[in-house]
């Protein structure tokens, strides 16, 4: 006798209501997008995109290509839900994928990056504020830029996405000694450099 | 300041914003920022960058979900691998049928329908009396499922959600069934390849009506179905569970070790 056993997902009844989505953990929201409830994806997303978001545009320094990439990353996430095992670290792997992708498309783009902010230079401006905002961020990307990827990951997973020290030791696979001096060693840098900046 | 003493500075005054520093510490630097003008500088130079890094973006308001959503659909419909357990079933009745022939004659009697099965199996599995255990539903798609009751349609597959509250909750859990062939099949753990030997999956304490999420469909043979759920404390393998069944001879009424649980359902497969 053939046997057969079609793996799909499905919620339990009490489930489907959106009150009852926004309370479910990510691995069961990941595994009710799994079953095609694709409104449970939605739900993660929204949770996660302002940290996400954040992650991306300090990394990257433009907000649209901020963008693109956190939504590249969203996508192939919901691409691989058919492999997704909930193992209760969805945080880890959400990140650990938004940072390959924040890497990759640094690197490709550094030239174009930095061409980009000299020519930002030459913008006029009529709030001096944003003008000083602008070009302070654009100080500080410079200077994330000339950290090593380890320290720069470090620090915008603690400061911008805000994980935790055990979040971050998790997603890059480092004891949490490490995350920490790796921390401490990048914020360092930054304000030195920055100091020297202004 | 030479240097070093200066980055070691900056790194107490970073461990103190980070609120990693012991009582006596926080105390000792914050005597030095009051003296200290330098050190009062510093810390506001680190805490602007820190303020930096986690000011918001207008992009954090902007539509995500749709997008990728949308964006994901232009790319087609996900692809599901062809399911493992499938072939790790053929071969978990195949090792039954070996094992019955050659040393021991495994012999496991259907699940009776007597009384004090029923209690056990398809009514309210959490009551207040018991802590822990599982809830079957019955759906032959991804649409509503329902409850599981006294039948089970042969199109149908079963989805989970477990309960696991107290004091010393479980940890582990596993999920199997044995149908009116004496077939073991599983439920939980997932196989990814028919060769290997898996585990327990962990559960959380503290957790009621917890999804599993996947909706298992088997072949069974028609007739009476016993599902059961084995919590556990450590870790089991599939292996070693069924040599457990091999040696019982019997459909199982309590758990292999003492401190673990063992929930049976009770119901019928009809074609």
């Amino acid at each position: 006798m053939e046997r057969s056993a079609r793996l799909s997902l499905v919620a339990a009844p009490s489930t489907l209501e959106p009150s009852g989505l926004s309370a479910r953990s990510d691995d069961e929201l990941m595994l009710l997008a799994r079953g095609g409830l694709e409104r449970a994806f939605g739900v993660l997303i929204e949770r996660h995109q302002a940290r996400t978001l954040r992650l991306a545009v300090r990394y990257l320094g433009r907000e649209s290509l901020a963008a693109d990439v956190t939504q590249d990353t969203f996508v192939e996430i919901f691409r691989a839900l058919p492999q997704y095992e909930a193992r209760g670290k969805f945080s880890a792997y959400l990140y650990r994928a938004l940072l390959n992708r924040c890497h990759m498309t640094f690197r490709a783009s550094r030239n174009e990056q930095q061409a980009l902010l000299v020519a930002a230079e030459g913008l006029l401006e009529s709030d001096e504020h944003e003008l000083l905002l602008r070009e302070r961020r654009r100080d500080l990307h410079m200077a994330l830029g000339a950290l090593s990827d380890k320290l720069r990951s470090v620090v915008l997973l603690r400061i911008s996405a805000e994980l935790s020290y055990e979040e971050i030791a998790e997603t890059l696979e480092i004891p949490t000694g490490t995350v920490k001096r790796r921390l401490f060693d990048a914020i360092a840098k930054l304000r030195e450099r920055l100091e020297v900046v202004t | 300041m030479s240097r070093r003493s200066r980055d070691d500075h900056v790194r107490e005054l970073n461990a103190y914003l980070e609120g990693e520093v012991t009582a006596s510490e926080r105390g000792t630097l914050e005597a030095k920022l009051r003296d200290s003008a330098e050190a009062r500088r510093t810390l506001a130079q680190l805490e602007s960058v820190r303020a930096l890094l986690s000011a918001p973006t207008r992009l954090e308001r902007m539509d995500l979900a749709s997008r990728v959503l949308s964006r994901a659909r232009e790319l087609g419909p996900l692809v599901e691998a062809p399911s493992p357990r499938a072939r790790r079933l053929e071969r978990a009745g195949i090792v039954a049928a070996v094992c019955a022939a050659a040393v021991a004659f495994l012999l496991l009697r259907p699940p009776q329908e007597t009384p004090e099965f029923r209690e056990k199996s398809n009514g309210s599995v959490v009551d207040s009396g018991r802590w822990a255990g599982v809830h079957a539903f019955r759906a032959a798609s991804a649409a509503a499922s329902v409850p599981l009751t006294e039948t089970l349609r042969a199109d149908e597959g079963l989805v989970f959600t477990y309960t696991n509250l107290g004091e010393h909750p479980y940890r582990y859990l596993m999920i199997f069934s044995i149908d009116a062939s004496n077939q073991v099949r599983w439920f939980y753990p997932a196989y990814e390849r028919a060769e290997e030997n898996p585990e327990s999956i962990p559960i959380e304490g503290g957790r009621a009506n917890a999804t599993l999420g996947e909706l298992v469909q088997q072949d069974f043979s028609e007739g009476p179905l016993a599902v059961y759920a084995l919590f556990t404390r450590g870790p089991a393998r599939v292996l070693q569970i069924e040599a457990w069944l091999q040696q019982l001879g019997r459909a199982p009424d309590r758990a292999p070790k003492p401190g673990d649980l063992l929930q049976r359902i009770v119901t019928r497969v009809e074609r």
